[in-house]
């Protein structure tokens, strides 16, 4: 799997032709989307009232795009000025802000109902430089404070990133904690290679009896996520197997060569008629 | 470009920066109305989080007075209607 993060920051690796490839690409909108629609329901906002969301790291707006539709009112976040370019081009509905996470929010306290995130928290545990307050720790843990006195209690913030190690996991987890958040990891699909995404799931107040972690999902990922062509390969497979290989040399593909001879200027091809490429008779 | 409603919520978070931080103010600002979906319900769970004092003056500063300097108690129709439109659809660019 390749790793964006490692290849440069954020605002330089989403430079302007990344970001324009980033959006357009269906595959990724597929993706964004799916995850988007998961992160709400582990987010799992009490249904009729429209809440007021913070998108960290919204990027182009593609998981924004989804919240406008699902009819919440949202504000995002992003360090890439390209992808906001982006976003604005696209005219979707929320206030977009061009703001560094690991340096905290300037929120009031108490202004958000819920926080999603896609894909982002692994953005932050590169260091960028050697200075102390560019250590991924410290970046951390001026995001999650902040965040936590941005959100209303009780409220959740819901986070899928892409972690490579459980040191990880585990830093992260322990600096959230330390900010004051409950919570944990929630992983889907956790033995599938391709399928798998992790989501940190993080609760602001509520005690421990009202707010559970949300299982999961488990077993087998649909068939869909299968490559697009390996129907062909079946098939063909399939016929191989079955031994019945279809006659090669059948009417119409005398009739195709006879026409590919005459178009040549070949002589003496014979005259199509009822009888091309018709079985002769057993005579015994 | 933001909205009165998220203009409501910003306050400065600079170190040491800890009175006189909030509402930001205006600088070399242009407006702009945007039309939005009206959702009485969502205005209705949002006003308690409102610092009214602070929306009003940012409205008044846009040129927009159709919001009452106190706080009403009653929230009719017509007041949620003008609440949307300085909350969701003025913009400052």
């Amino acid at each position: 799997m390749s790793r964006p993060e490692l290849v440069a920051p954020p605002e330089i690796y989403y430079g302007d032709i990344e970001a324009k490839k980033y959006t357009q690409n269906t595959r990724n909108q597929q993706i964004q989307a799916d995850m988007t629609y998961r992160a709400l329901e582990i987010l799992n906002l009490p249904p009729e009232e429209p809440a007021f969301l913070l998108d960290i790291g919204c990027g182009s707006g593609l998981s924004g795009e989804i919240l406008d539709e699902e009819g919440y009112i949202w504000t995002g976040v992003d360090v890439a000025p390209s992808m906001l370019e982006v976003a604005l081009e696209r005219e979707v509905e929320g206030d977009l802000f061009l703001q560094d996470i690991g340096q905290g929010f300037g929120f009031r306290p108490g202004s958000f109902d819920g926080a999603i995130s896609i894909s982002v928290l692994q953005w932050l545990l590169n260091a960028e430089t050697s200075h102390p307050t560019s250590s991924p720790p410290h970046r951390l843990n001026r995001f999650f404070t902040t965040l936590h006195s941005a959100l209303r209690n009780p409220s959740r913030a819901v986070f899928q990133f892409y972690p490579s190690s459980d040191d990880q996991i585990q830093l992260i987890t322990s600096i959230a904690q330390k900010a004051g958040f409950g919570g944990g990891i929630v992983v889907d699909y956790p033995n599938s290679k391709k399928a798998k995404k992790v989501f940190l799931c993080l609760f602001v107040g509520g005690g421990g009896s009202q707010q559970q972690i949300p299982k999961g999902l488990e077993g087998e990922e649909e068939e869909d996520n299968r490559v697009r062509f390996e129907r062909r390969r079946d098939r063909e497979r399939g016929k191989a197997k079955s031994g019945k290989r279809g006659s090669l040399k059948d009417r119409d593909w005398i009739l195709k060569k006879k026409e590919l001879y005459r178009k040549r200027g070949k002589e003496d091809v014979p005259r199509d008629s009822k009888y091309t490429g018709r079985k002769r008779k057993a005579v015994f | 470009m933001v909205r009165l409603i998220t203009h409501n919520l910003l306050a400065c978070h600079v170190k040491g920066c800890n009175t006189n931080n909030f509402p930001l103010q205006f600088r070399d600002i242009q407006i702009e109305l945007r039309e939005a979906e009206f959702n009485p319900d969502f205005l209705k769970g949002f006003m308690p989080k409102i610092e009214w004092k602070a929306l009003v003056d940012a409205a008044r500063q846009l040129g927009d007075t159709s919001l009452p300097l106190e706080q009403p108690e009653m929230l009719d129709d017509e007041f949620l209607k003008n609440l949307h439109h300085v909350l969701l659809e003025v913009k400052e660019v």
